[in-house]
This record gives structure tokens, sequence and C-alpha cells, in this order.
């Protein structure tokens, strides 16, 4: 070893890490304020509806980036301090559960909306609702021109024959299979919250079971339903209206089953070094004319009740919309399935492998 | 240290010959310490760098299986009381007073979650009524007749015990559920529900497709490789790159194209009934046929790479020269050619088989509800609920296994024999 070079590799050693240490805490100050969400068509529409707008009436700059909901991201990030994200468009029983593990900001609702405006599903502690999304029973309308009306009619496979697709999940499932065995809106929860209920649910769905083609991602149930490997499905509706635009065809969105509806959720992860402008982020969104605007790229229905007086008719009449939870639509209880998604999971894959 | 035959030593030579020897022998283990000195602090980097990397996050990870010092952590004040209680009756107010006023704390240090869903683990109902203790607001009769008054099992000391228990900075409760089993109040170890048990039959599965992949991989794999071994250089090559093709491509993309191939109205059933070869779509996939066809194509590079470099280190003479000994083909071919590609054989199918054992995307996508493997469930409880106590369980379960059947096989072919190159 050439001892006269130590100096240098010291000297060396130190610039390097002087010039890491900048970059670093460069990179944690001046970083754009950061949305995720959950990519394709549905963020793209997030982004002309809500994100484009922004910067041009702000000029603060956001940056995107995309996850699948995991929500182990968000916790790691929140554990590490190292923060990369600042809003996140976050599922419900994911908010549900982050929101009792401290991962998000408590949101103060006089820096967003009058909380009066907002559907009371919308209003929360960790989130502000935007949209309702969610999952309706779909056919294709020129096959069956005399098609199903209930989930009920899921199950008459005479008169239907062919494929169900469902997604492979005990969430959604259990609820669907219930309002299907005759369980009114009002009591489903109550009911799915006792042993007998959840029971009464997998033996519902058991009988149907040979019939079940069980889907895995999105794209699967997408492109079977296209296929007509499906006679009829469960499906989030985006996707489904995502396909009639592009594909020309016509599949229903059955009004009269009603929807299961799932709020999509906008929250902030705790410690977020931009937390002034996601709350401006949010307060913008928030605002009727940006929601009504939404809809011209998703048809899932504002969670701002203002917004609806704003929205052509035409388009009113092909969302999903939250006011329809007075009908037969319901809100499915998150907070229900956070606590006992594991319990259900288990006994689902075991019931599914059977 | 040469003796001339025939020369006695006297005495003095041999003391002479023995220190100089002692001598020698130090020096030499000298300049050796210091020659393995020197060639360990060259590895040391990439040797602390895996163990930085790789070896403490994995470990740190898998210790959450069995960690409980969070939740001791979050009952500090109801420990403290418990720690004098008999057990045998639901304890005294005090016990109930220290038991809000700790859940209240979680509740402001929005730990509440974590404490609730954990405990709700280990005792079955234990959950909500947490969470509506944490939630009684100061109750004029005392904490106590009002946590029975809201549920009656406040009073089970049942209950209590399982509480009692947290003082405990180690919980064998993960490990447990893992394998299906549980702690009862007393703490004895008992079966879980029917409804909830479900990991058993995931692992057998998870061992039993393993097996059978790296099976059908082996015998894909070996008459490829015994191509490759037996034509000429050139050819060889060309083999080898449609055999390493797939490696450069993405799994998830390689798998889709699976998808399109298999399914029911997929290329392979459209042709087949375009050419009357048959009436309806034959199910390829979401069934343990698809995990097979689509397991076997990813992991054969794994075999067939050991595989023929082991047979090109089979002399071709030998074959011949079993055939002039009056070997048939096939019996050259048993007795000569299969003994010395053992090595290379065990190597490729322990490799396929400690990866297929773990794998997640293509029995995801390929498969239907009865090929979900152990990793499918880890993934649930890492991304969906959180729950990485569990998450780590299993993942040990795994690691155990894995750790386990390569023992088993070291011990039946032997380290030096296995040759994974």
């Amino acid at each position: 070893m050439n001892y006269r070079l130590l100096p240098n590799v010291w000297r060396a050693g130190c610039a390097a890490a002087v010039v890491a240490a900048t970059c670093w805490s460069g990179s944690a100050s001046a970083r754009d304020l950061t949305f995720t969400s959950w990519g394709g068509a549905y963020q793209d529409a997030e982004s002309k509806a809500y994100l484009q707008p922004f910067t041009a009436a702000t000029g603060t700059k956001i940056a995107e980036d995309s996850y699948t909901g995991e929500i182990a991201k968000i916790r790691s990030q929140v554990e590490s301090g190292a923060i990369t994200w600042d809003v996140v468009d976050v599922a419900g029983d994911a908010l549900s559960i982050g929101c009792q593990q401290g991962l998000f900001e408590k949101l103060d609702w006089s820096k967003i909306a009058d909380k009066a405006d907002f559907i009371p599903a919308a209003v929360q502690e960790c989130a502000i609702g935007m949209s309702a999304g969610g999952v309706v029973l779909t056919y294709d309308q020129d096959k069956y021109p005399d098609g199903p009306k209930t989930w009920a009619d899921m199950w008459d496979v005479k008169k239907w024959p062919g494929k169900r697709g469902l997604s492979f999940d005990p969430k959604l499932n259990l609820d669907m299979a219930l309002l299907a065995d005759g369980v009114s809106k009002n009591d489903l929860y109550k009911v799915l919250a006792t042993p007998e209920g959840v029971d009464r649910a997998f033996a519902k769905l058991d009988q149907l079971k040979p019939n079940i083609h069980w889907y895995k991602t999105e794209a699967e149930a997408v492109q079977n339903l296209a296929s007509g490997e499906f006679t009829m499905a469960m499906e989030y509706y985006g996707r489904v209206f995502a396909l009639n635009k592009s594909e020309k065809r016509n599949f229903a969105k059955v009004d009269t089953a009603g929807y299961l509806l799932e709020l999509t959720n906008y929250a902030v992860l705790k410690g977020s070094p931009n937390l002034d402008s996601a709350y401006k982020l949010l307060a913008f969104a928030a605002q009727p004319k940006i929601q009504a605007g939404w809809t011209n790229y998703y048809p899932y229905g504002p969670a701002n009740t203002k917004a609806y007086d704003l929205i052509a008719a035409d388009v009113r009449a092909k969302l999903l919309s939250p006011t329809e939870a007075g009908g037969a639509s319901v809100f499915v209880d998150e907070a229900f399935w956070a606590a006992n998604l594991e319990d259900l999971q288990k006994r689902f894959s075991a019931w599914a492998a059977k | 240290m040469e003796q001339t035959a025939g020369t006695p030593l006297s005495s003095s030579d041999w003391r002479e010959n023995a220190r100089v020897t002692a001598d020698l022998g130090v020096l030499f283990r000298r300049a050796n310490r210091r020659r393995q000195w020197r060639a360990a602090s060259l590895i040391a980097p990439p040797i602390v760098f895996v163990f930085l990397t790789f070896v403490m996050p994995i470990g740190v990870f898998l210790f959450r299986a069995v960690d409980n010092r969070a939740i001791a952590h979050m009952l500090p004040r109801t420990i403290e009381t418990l720690s004098d209680w008999n057990g045998k009756e639901a304890p005294e107010e005090s016990a109930f007073a220290a038991l809000a006023e700790d859940l209240r704390q979680d509740k402001d240090n929005r730990t509440l979650g974590i404490l609730s869903s954990n405990l709700g683990q280990k005792f079955q109902g234990l959950r909500p009524m947490v969470m509506q203790l944490a939630n009684l607001t100061a109750p004029p009769g005392g904490v106590k007749a009002a946590a029975i008054a809201a549920n009656p099992h406040w009073n089970e000391p049942a209950v209590w015990s399982v509480i009692a228990r947290q003082r405990s900075t180690l919980t064998p409760q993960f490990l447990l559920m893992s394998v299906d089993l549980t702690q009862d109040w007393t703490g004895r170890i008992v079966a879980v529900a029917p409804s909830q048990a479900l990991f058993v039959e995931v692992i057998l599965r998870s061992v039993w497709i393993a097996l059978v992949v790296t099976v059908l991989t082996l015998l894909v794999g070996f008459p490829v490789a015994y191509l490759m071994a037996g034509v000429s250089r050139h050819r060889a090559n060309l083999l080898l790159i449609l055999v390493l093709l797939p490696f450069w491509t993405s799994l998830l993309v390689r798998t889709m194209a699976w998808m399109i191939l298999l399914d029911d109205r997929g290329v392979i059933n459209n042709v087949l009934v375009w050419a009357h070869a048959i009436d309806a779509p034959l199910h390829l996939m979401t069934n343990r046929l698809g995990v097979y066809i689509g397991m076997v194509y990813v992991f054969l590079p794994f075999i067939v790479l050991p595989l023929y470099a082991t047979m090109l280190g089979v002399p071709r003479e030998s074959m011949r020269a079993a055939a002039s000994l009056g070997a048939n083909r096939i019996q050259a071919f048993r007795h000569v050619f299969l003994p010395q590609v053992v090595p290379g054989t065990v190597a490729g199918a322990v490799t396929v088989g400690v990866l297929s054992v773990g794998y997640y995307i293509t029995p995801l996508l390929l498969g239907g509800p009865h090929e979900q493997m152990l990793s499918y469930f880890v993934a649930f409880f890492i991304n969906g609920t959180l729950n990485w106590n569990m998450a780590a369980a299993l993942a040990m379960l795994l690691l155990v296994l894995v750790v386990a059947s390569l023992s088993v096989v070291i011990w039946a072919v032997g380290l030096k024999r296995l040759n994974w190159t």
C-alpha cells in the first residue's frame, strides 16, 4: 500500500460524502408534490381532471407515481421516514388499516372543503372521498336482450348458462352473495358480522361455485368479458365503461341490482414534507366545478353533491352515482372488511380450493 | 527433514530436529495466518455488503415472526398491574383502569389499530372488546363495572390471562398460526377452528407442486442438455441461446404470453377447434396443468445449464469404451453416462425445487384457487392487511422447509459431489 496516497483517498472520500449528503438533503426538500395512484386510464383521468388544472392554476408542479394498492409501500416509507409520496389514491380497507396505524395525516377539513357539501361517507378522518367507484352486475346486452335484473339472477344458470366472472377475493363476493340471498341492504353488514351470516354467504356462493370463473387481475376480468367467456360478471364499472367506449360494445351496468360502492380516497402520507401543497391539491380537487369536470373523463360520480348540477344530463346517465345509494346500491363497509379480512380470506381460500 | 537410511539418530540430533520442525511449523503457521488475513480482508467488503444488504434485513424481517416487544410496549401500566394477579378470576378495578388508560394512550399514539388486531389474533373476539374499552369515557361507577356491562367477557379470567401474557417480549402465536395451531387461554397449544385451518394444506400443496415441477423440468431438460452436449460447438451455442433467450424477457411478459396461448379462447384452443381436432376448448389454464406448463417453462434453463456443463465433462470415449467392452447403448447410458451426470442433475433439481416452492407470479396468473402457494399468502399479509408478523412467520416456515429439504439432499448425495456450475 502506498501510504502517501491515503490523504488523497481520505479527501476524495470526504468530498464524495459531502456531495452525497447535499444531494440527499436537496432531494428531500426540493422534491415536487408527488401524487400516486393506480395507473392506467384511471390515473390518466385523474391527471387530466385534477392534477393538470391544479398545476395550471397554482404553478405547483406534480410528479406522478403508480402502485397497485400495496399499502406495505406506504408503511415502509412512513416507518423509515424516507417519504417519496405525498398524496395517494388509496382503497377503502387499506385506508382504514393505515389510518388506525398512523400511516396517514389526520385531515383538517377546514383547509379542504365544507363537510356539508359532501356525501357523509366521503368525510373521513384520514382521507377525502373523491368519487364513488365500485362493482356492478354486467353482461352483454347485445347477446342477451332480456338480461339479468338482480344479483340473484346470477344464480339462474338455466336461463343464462355459462361462466360467472367473480374476483378471487372474499371482499365484495360475500356481500353480494348475501344480497342475492335476499338480505336487505340495510342489514347487510349486521348479518355478515355474525358467524351465521358468513356461513350463509358461503352456502350461497357454494351453489354457484361450479359456474364461477375466479379472475385475479382486472385485465383478466375485462378480457374474459369482452371475449364472451363470462355470461355475466361482477366487475369494476370504470373498466366496463372503458371497454364499451374503446371497443364499441354494449355491456350493461344493471341499475336494478344495485352497485357495491367503494369510495376512491385521497390521503396524505404521515410526515409528508409537502403537507401544505397537498392540502391545496385536495382543496382544489374538492371544488364542485373540478369534481364535475372529472366526470368527463371517468364514470365515477363525484362525492361533492354540489357538482351534480354542473354535469350534463347525458354524462350523468352513465355515471356510477353515490346518490344511487338511496336506491338498490350499497356502500361497502370498509371498516368491517379491514377488521375481518384476514379471517374471511383464510376461510375463502380454503373454501375455494375445495 | 529426510534422514539417510541406516544412520541412527542420536538423541541430540533428534532434539535439534524437533526444535527446527517446531520453529518451521510456527513460521509456516504465521505465514499462513498472514496470508489468510490478507485473503479475508480482500473478501471482507463483499461479505460485509452481503451481510448488510441481505442477511440483516431478512433476519430483521423474519424476527417479526416472534417479536412481541411492540405489543408489550403498548400495555405498560396493564402489565405492571397484572404482575401480581392470581389468574383465577377477573382482576380488580386497578387493572381495568390501567388497561383503559393504556388504550387511551395507544389511541392518541395511533397504535390502537395494531394492538387490537394483534390481540384479536391471539384470542378470538378480543379485538372489538379492546376497541370498545378504548372508547369508554370516564365511567362514574368505575371502569370494571362499565366494561363488564358493555361486554360480559371482560369478567372472564381467560381474556385477562391472554393480556397478561403480553409481558413476554417473544410470542409463539404467529409461528403456531402458520401451521394452523394456536394457544388457548391457558397457553396450551391447540388446533385452530376448522374454518380457519388453511396453511398446512397450502404447505403440502406448495411442496407437491414443487416436486412435480422439478421432475417434469428434469424430464424435459435432460434430453435438451444431452442434445446440446452431443452436437457441434456451433450448434450447441445456438441451442444455448435458445435456452437462454426467455431469460432476457420479463417474467410477467412471458407468463402473459402463456395466458394468451393457453386461454379457453386462446391460440392453442382456437387452432385445435379450427382444425376440428377438438369440439370444445380444452381447459389448459387456471388449473394445475397451466401452472405446471408455465413453471416448467420458466425453470428449464436452471436445469439445462448445470446438466449441460456436467455432460460436457463426461468424456465421449467412456461411452465408446463401454461399447467396446460389450455394453449395448442402453447399458452404456445407464451404467457409464448416468452416474457421471448425477452431480449436475441433483444441482439443477435442487435449484428448481427451491425456487419453485416459493413461486408467486406463475401460480397466481396461470393457476386457479387450488394452485395458490405459500407466497400468495405472504404477499396477502404484507400488502393486503399489513400483518407483517404473520408474513414473517410464513416466510420463516418456507425457509425452514427449504433448508430442511436441502439438508436431506446434501446428506444423500454429498456436498462435494454437487456441481452447481
